[in-house]
Formats: structure tokens, C-alpha cells, sequence
């Protein structure tokens, strides 16, 4: 990986920084900004913010508009992006608990990463949430709140998505990188938690063989885990300058 | 960051120019110089025939790089912890190590362009060359890649160009398998999904409409002009 420090919110957020000077409101940033805060891997497109925001607070938060920013209540295109100078995405879905988990820096709000994990675990439709999550796992590894990540997974019903994932790191590094504690930790939950659709693969989409590797890991916790094996691969390739 | 990047990129490129090596960049910085600013790593990618590969060691060395080779690419190093380097060498052929499809690099004439947000000129693949790279791997990150470089550059891909480059790397069918699975992504909403997933975007229905439209082509081209 490659010269990330120099990639602070400080900097790259500044358009954000002064949009939010006057307004005093509860947000987190999040999506692929708040996912690069965390593993320095992937960049996100420079101009565009996702802020999670309470849905009562949306009137306030299009206040931010303006000077060649545009604040979009739904999923912008590319092309609309491209055609502003800054946009901002507003999600309004903030809880309370959630906000206090936040992760202030340099003086911006972000979704903690135990939370922007277990969202992408959840979201994941292709290759890429899944990537990201598993960046951020091992990269903020000996930062995380591991009792949070336990509890929130058991609560968002994640616990068998999210255990094949850190045991799929395990298998790809041929190391116990994620730590075999939180696993039994996680089975033990899982065990109690509902069990995602049998036949649904995981992530949905193109991919519909488990990989050989990953079979025991999908029989174990009990989900078709047909994530290509080169996705968790190229993260460990990557950033193996910080587990090796 | 990037900046810097670029910084080291202007450096390893002068360096080789001065030698008469000629090197190609590929990669995010390959895709950038075609116009696209998507989500990407933050590495170097360059590829060259094996036959200067010793001139561009010894280039990489002589900027302070370690060289870690592999079979078929190299990976150079400088710095380390968050201040490291690192630059992927493709040696003779990009290759996708999933499906062992690979696209030489002495059947890709290559081209200049220069960088929408610097004024640094890369050495870069071809249009058809750089989609034949992206195809032949097919990851989510290359499909995004394939989509936002058909639809801004719906107008420029030579059919004939691609098949011809296709042939002289052997690639052909391994192609028309490969457009034909895209094809079926693009029509059933396997691409929005990508998309969405990669970059938190919509996929304009203008966009997929026009990639659809390129890979049709570039199909309805290989059965009339294929025995």
C-alpha cells in the first residue's frame, strides 16, 4: 500500500469541513469515505460524502446545498456527480446509539468501524462491500471494540456472514489473524441467531460455486459463501505491509 | 496522496524515457487517463515486454525499489509502513491468474494521453487494448471499469482493432465468452448491483444502455467477421 498517510480527512475533506461550520447537528459520515478512514485501501471518489443523518433533521442538512454543492435524498448517478463540484448524500437513518459510537476526526464525525463493517457485511451485492469489511477487520484489528461488533452482529442477525468472513481471512493468510476467541464467540451466537436463507448465495449475485477452499467455512456456519477466493486474496496482498 | 504518486510515476517514466525503455501504465492510473475517476488502490501498475525488463530493474533499483520477483510480474517496493511504494510490473503478458487468460504486451501498440488532472502524458494500452485486460479478468472492479470507459467512449472502440488485437493474443474465444457474459450481466441488473456496491452510485440507464450497445458490437463484428 502505498503513501495513505498523507491522505488525511483534514485534507481531503476540507470542502465538507466548511460546508458544516454552521450547522451543529448530529451526522456521520459514511459509505466509502468513512471506509477509507479505516483501512486506507480503496479510495473513495473525492467529491462525494455520504452523511447519515436523524430523518427529522433532512429539512436542516439541505441547508449544505449550494456553491457547487448539490445534497441528493436519493442515490445520484455518476454522471451527476461528475457534475458538481462536491455532493453530498443524505441517509436518514441515524440512531441514537449509533451517533455515540461515532469516531471524531480531525473534527469530522464518522461511523464507528465496528458499524461501517457489519453495514457492509449487510449490504454486500457484489464483491466489493465484502473487500472493504475485510480490510477494515484487518486493518483496525487491534483497535476495534470486539464486544461491540459481537453484540451489533447478533443484533442485525450478521453473526453467520460475519463469522465465514473472518474465518475466510484466516484461511487466505493461513494465520489466525482474526482472532479464534471472537470466532468461538460468534459461533456460540450464531447458534442461537437466525440463520440467513439456505439456498441464498452470499454475497448474491454472479458467483454461484463456493470456492473448495471456503466449503467447511460455508458448512460451518451455515451460508453458500461464493465469494471468490482473489477478493480477500488482493486485500491480504495488499495490505500486508500491516499484518505480516 | 495521489499527487504523490503521480510525482513517482513522472519520475520512473522520465527516468525510462531517457533510457529509450518502453514501458506502458496500466492499472487505476491507465483507466484515469482515459477519463475516469473511480475508486481504486493506491499502486503503481506497469507492464513491459521481458525483454527490457533488466533496463527497468535496473531504473527502479537505481531510484531506491526493492524488486520481489514472481513468475509473472514484478512487485517494487520503497519506503516502508504507510509511506511505502509499491509498483506491479507486469514481465511480457498481463495475466489473470484466475482464468490464465493473458494479453501480451508486444501485440499492444500502445498510445499517449495525458492526465486529466495533471499535466503528466502516460504511456498507456490502446482503448481496445486496455478493455481487453479489463475483460479478460472480469473482477467487479473491472466490470465497473469496462462500463464507465464504454459508455464515455461509446464512439471509439474499434471493432476491427479489438478482434485484431484479440487474434494476435490468442484471444478469441476466451473474449467472446467473456463479452457474452457481460452482456448477460448488463441486461439482467448484474451491473447495477456492482456498481452500487463499489461505488454507492446509480448506474445511469443512458450509461448501461451505451456499454450494452459497445458489447453488442464488438459481438455482432466477431460473427460476420469470423469464418
Amino acid at each position: 500500500m502505498a503513501v495513505a498517510h498523507a491522505y488525511s480527512p483534514r485534507r481531503r475533506l476540507a470542502w465538507l469541513a466548511r460546508r458544516l461550520v454552521n450547522l451543529d447537528g448530529p451526522y456521520l459520515i459514511t459509505g466509502p469515505q468513512a471506509a477509507y478512514e479505516y483501512h486506507r485501501w480503496l479510495t473513495p471518489l473525492e467529491n462525494l460524502v455520504t452523511l447519515q443523518v436523524h430523518a427529522e433533521d433532512v429539512p436542516v442538512w439541505r441547508q449544505v446545498a449550494g456553491e457547487g454543492c448539490l445534497v441528493f435524498e436519493t442515490l445520484p448517478t455518476m454522471a451527476q456527480v461528475y457534475a458538481v463540484q462536491a455532493a453530498i448524500v443524505l441517509n436518514p437513518t441515524l440512531e441514537p446509539k449509533r451517533y455515540q459510537r461515532r469516531r471524531v476526526v480531525d473534527g469530522l464525525a464518522f461511523v464507528a468501524p465496528e458499524d461501517l463493517c457489519l453495514d457492509l457485511v449487510e449490504r454486500a451485492r457484489g464483491e466489493t462491500s465484502l473487500a472493504e469489511a475485510a480490510a477494515i477487520l484487518i486493518a483496525q484489528r487491534d483497535s476495534l471494540a470486539w464486544d461491540v461488533v459481537l453484540d451489533e452482529a447478533e443484533r442485525r442477525h450478521l453473526s453467520h456472514r460475519l463469522g465465514a468472513l473472518l474465518e475466510a481471512i484466516n484461511a487466505e493468510t493461513e494465520t489466525d489473524l482474526m482472532s479464534l476467541k471472537v470466532i468461538e464467540d460468534l459461533c456460540h451466537r450464531a447458534n442461537t441467531d437466525r440463520l440467513p436463507p439456505e439456498e441464498a448465495a452470499y454475497p448474491p449475485g454472479r458467483h454461484q460455486s463456493v470456492p473448495p477452499t471456503y466449503q467447511p467455512i460455508a458448512e460451518r456456519w451455515g451460508i453458500r459463501l461464493t465469494l471468490p477466493r482473489y477478493v480477500i486474496s488482493k486485500v491480504i496482498f495488499d495490505l500486508q505491509p500491516q499484518w505480516s | 496522496m495521489e499527487d504523490h504518486l503521480a510525482r513517482e510515476l513522472r519520475t520512473i517514466l522520465e527516468a525510462c524515457h531517457r533510457r529509450g525503455i518502453v514501458v506502458f501504465v496500466i492499472g487505476a492510473f491507465g483507466v484515469r487517463a482515459y477519463g475516469s475517476l473511480l475508486r481504486h488502490t493506491l499502486d503503481l501498475d506497469l507492464a513491459v515486454e521481458r525483454k527490457v525488463w533488466p533496463a527497468l530493474a535496473e531504473v527502479l533499483e537505481a531510484q531506491g525499489y526493492h524488486l520481489s520477483p514472481a513468475d509473472i510480474w514484478v512487485t517494487a517496493t520503497k519506503g516502508d509502513g504507510e509511506g511505502t511504494v509499491e509498483v506491479h510490473i507486469a514481465l511480457g503478458r498481463v495475466t489473470d491468474v484466475h482464468s490464465a487468460l493473458s494479453y501480451p504486451v508486444q501485440v499492444e501498440p500502445g498510445t499517449q494521453r495525458s492526465l486529466s488532472d495533471s499535466n503528466i502524458v502516460l504511456p498507456v494500452f490502446t482503448l481496445e487494448g486496455l478493455l481487453i485486460t479489463k475483460l479478460i479478468a472480469l473482477r467487479d472492479n473491472d466490470v465497473v471499469d469496462i462500463v464507465a470507459l464504454l459508455s464515455r467512449h461509446a464512439d471509439r472502440v474499434d471493432a476491427q482493432r479489438f478482434w485484431d488485437r484479440a487474434a494476435a493474443a490468442a484471444l478469441e474465444l476466451g473474449l467472446e465468452n467473456r463479452l457474452a457474459e457481460l452482456e448477460e450481466m448488463l441486461e439482467g441488473g448484474e451491473v447495477d448491483a456492482i456498481w452500487w456496491d463499489r461505488l454507492g452510485l446509480m448506474l445511469d440507464e443512458s450509461e448501461r444502455q451505451a456499454a450494452l450497445e459497445v458489447v453488442r458490437h464488438l459481438q455482432d463484428y466477431a460473427g460476420l467477421g469470423r469464418p
